[in-house]
């Protein structure tokens, strides 16, 4: 199976992902912000009235900006109407999916060049208010009245990895050990300190300080949040948009001598609650899709030179690096202890320091990967660059697994 | 095409009165708890409803420390996957178990149904129990 048009990237641009610093501004004035940095990406420039169609990936408008219409919002604030515009919705995956649908606009030949891109305006509310909002993408009837909620069910299925594997809540900290250090080098990140450096600065407050990562990990200020998920295995609530320019292969080069091509891509969905899946330690969404997208461009998991994978929690890029086929099933966790996803790893994660540093506006996050992946690809992603880097995969699961999106990127 | 319909209602009304519902497929026999109305298993639309006996072992549980705000009084508190007997497995809340000592709650322990109004909502839930040997 192959798309009837090839499609390539030809710009990308993105806000910083922040829990501060966009306070002042609404879900599209941020999309716009992403949207010119995304034009002025374009190495040959781009005529902002080339643009044909405008799909935006945002989870839940409605709870945080008592805003629905999002298409014809963001469409009407770039200046671009009466091109067309709407709004895609898959939880976590939203941008993913505003990708998805450009990509099948431009291959069914319905246009050449689009914008895609997400945002999710989330520091509007309480904690406690942001968690009712992203339950949502859970089974309103089955999960939650028990008391679901989304880090509670990726701690459902960490508990049920760690019976099965043997393995322990200190293994997985190696995960936000490497994000943290990632994050570190991306200054599109929420988070740009080592774990070491948080835990000194918030300490100091409190008459603590710390010799390693580990001791701030198992101190108190990583405090419980759904056992044994604490507050450093969870990504945190941010503001930010990103965003993508898609051309049809044919006219790519009108904008850029070296387009970033769209090899696989695919999308699946599993049951809405957790319970009537098939397993608990593996998403099947992220097997199907990963399948699908490899076979589509031809690769294998060992062809890939950097991933951006879905870790909305720790466990999440466990299951994640062990179901697109990187690692045997169980060998995720010792994968990363051993750094064998780290920048210089054979299989570098999340370089830009995934959801957990960089941020995770739900719906900005799936195009906020393909940024990563446009960058690291073009040799333009500074300290944290993966030499020669030349294909490049993005991961991006709506809510905890029913549904994904896995896309194959090469230079 | 079943002449049963399987709604969330009807599976909350029965469990109002205690009973947990599933539904059973006329053509494969696979087991849903709660009932749907497709079958997952051959795609057959003609399901019967199905009492479970409601037993089941723990699969896996978190306890909650940051609730959503109508829980917000009720946290910590312990939600878990249990592996009902019939050989499906379905979400409820754990109580009677310690939620600040999660290391002692073993997963594998027998559990059975128990129902709580709460919020104006009839929630599942799971108590411990154990069989008496015969």
């Amino acid at each position: 199976m192959s798309l009837a048009r090839g499609v390539s990237l030809v710009g990308a641009g993105m806000t910083r992902f922040h829990h501060r610093i966009h306070q002042d501004k609404s879900g599209r004035e941020l999309f716009n912000e992403a949207a010119e940095k995304a034009i002025e990406s374009v190495d040959g420039g781009i005529d902002r009235r080339d643009l044909q169609a405008v799909f935006v990936g945002y989870f839940t408008p409605e709870a945080y900006e008592h805003q629905g219409h999002i298409g014809a919002q963001v469409t009407d604030w770039l200046g671009l109407c009466p091109v067309s515009g709407w709004r895609t919705e898959s939880a976590c995956a939203s941008s993913a999916y505003a990708f998805l649908t450009g990509v099948l606009a431009i291959a069914s030949g319905l246009y050449d060049v689009v914008l895609v891109g997400g945002v999710e305006k989330m520091t509007e509310l309480s904690t406690e208010q942001v968690t009712d909002a992203l339950s949502m993408a859970a089974c309103d009837d089955y999960e939650l009245p028990p008391g679901a909620t989304f880090p509670g069910l990726y701690a459902l299925l960490a508990q049920a990895y760690f019976k099965k594997y043997g393995a322990t809540w200190e293994q997985l900290q190696a995960v936000p050990i490497k994000s943290h250090h990632n994050g570190s080098l991306n200054s599109n990140a929420q988070f740009q300190e080592e774990i070491i450096d948080i835990g000194n600065r918030w300490g100091a407050r409190r008459g603590l300080s710390f010799k390693d990562n580990m001791e701030v990990l198992k101190s108190t200020l990583n405090r419980m949040v759904a056992y044994p998920l604490r507050l450093f295995d969870c990504c945190p609530i941010s503001d930010g948009a990103a965003t993508a320019i898609l051309a049809a292969d044919d006219v790519a080069k009108k904008y850029t001598d070296t387009p970033i091509k769209i090899k696989g891509v695919s999308a699946t969905t599993d049951n809405l609650a957790i319970h009537d899946r098939t397993s608990l330690t593996s998403l099947r969404a992220t097997v199907e899709a990963g399948k699908r997208a490899f076979s589509m461009a031809g690769m294998k998991p060992k062809d890939v030179d950097v991933a951006d994978v879905h870790d909305c929690f720790t466990i999440a890029e466990i299951l994640a690096i062990e179901d697109l086929g990187f690692f045997k099933r169980g060998e995720g966790i010792r994968a990363v202890e051993e750094g064998i996803t780290s920048l210089k790893g054979d299989i570098p994660i999340n370089t830009d320091g995934g959801l957990k540093c960089k941020g995770h506006p739900a719906g900005a996050t799936g195009v906020g990967m393909i940024h990563e992946i446009w960058k690291q690809l073009r040799g333009e992603a500074g300290k944290r660059q993966i030499s020669n880097a030349e294909i490049g995969l993005l991961h991006n699961v709506g809510g905890d697994g029913a549904s994904c999106v896995v896309s194959i990127f090469s230079r | 095409m079943s002449k049963e319909i399987f709604t969330a209602k009807t599976f909350f009304d029965n469990l109002k009165e205690k009973r947990l519902m599933g539904s059973k497929c006329k053509e494969c026999n696979a087991l849903f708890v709660p009932s749907r109305p497709v079958c997952l298993q051959c795609g057959s639309t003609n399901l019967e409803w199905i009492e479970s006996k409601g037993e089941g072992s723990l699969e896996t549980f978190t306890v909650i420390h940051v609730p959503p705000v109508s829980l917000l009084t009720k946290a910590p508190y312990v939600v878990g996957i249990v592996r009902l007997d019939e050989g499906v497995s379905i979400m409820g809340r754990i109580i009677d178990v310690d939620p600040t000592e999660p290391e002692k709650i073993e997963l594998g322990m027998r559990v059975k149904v128990v129902v709580i109004e709460e919020n104006e909502k009839t929630v599942l839930a799971f108590k411990p129990f154990t069989t008496r040997s015969t």
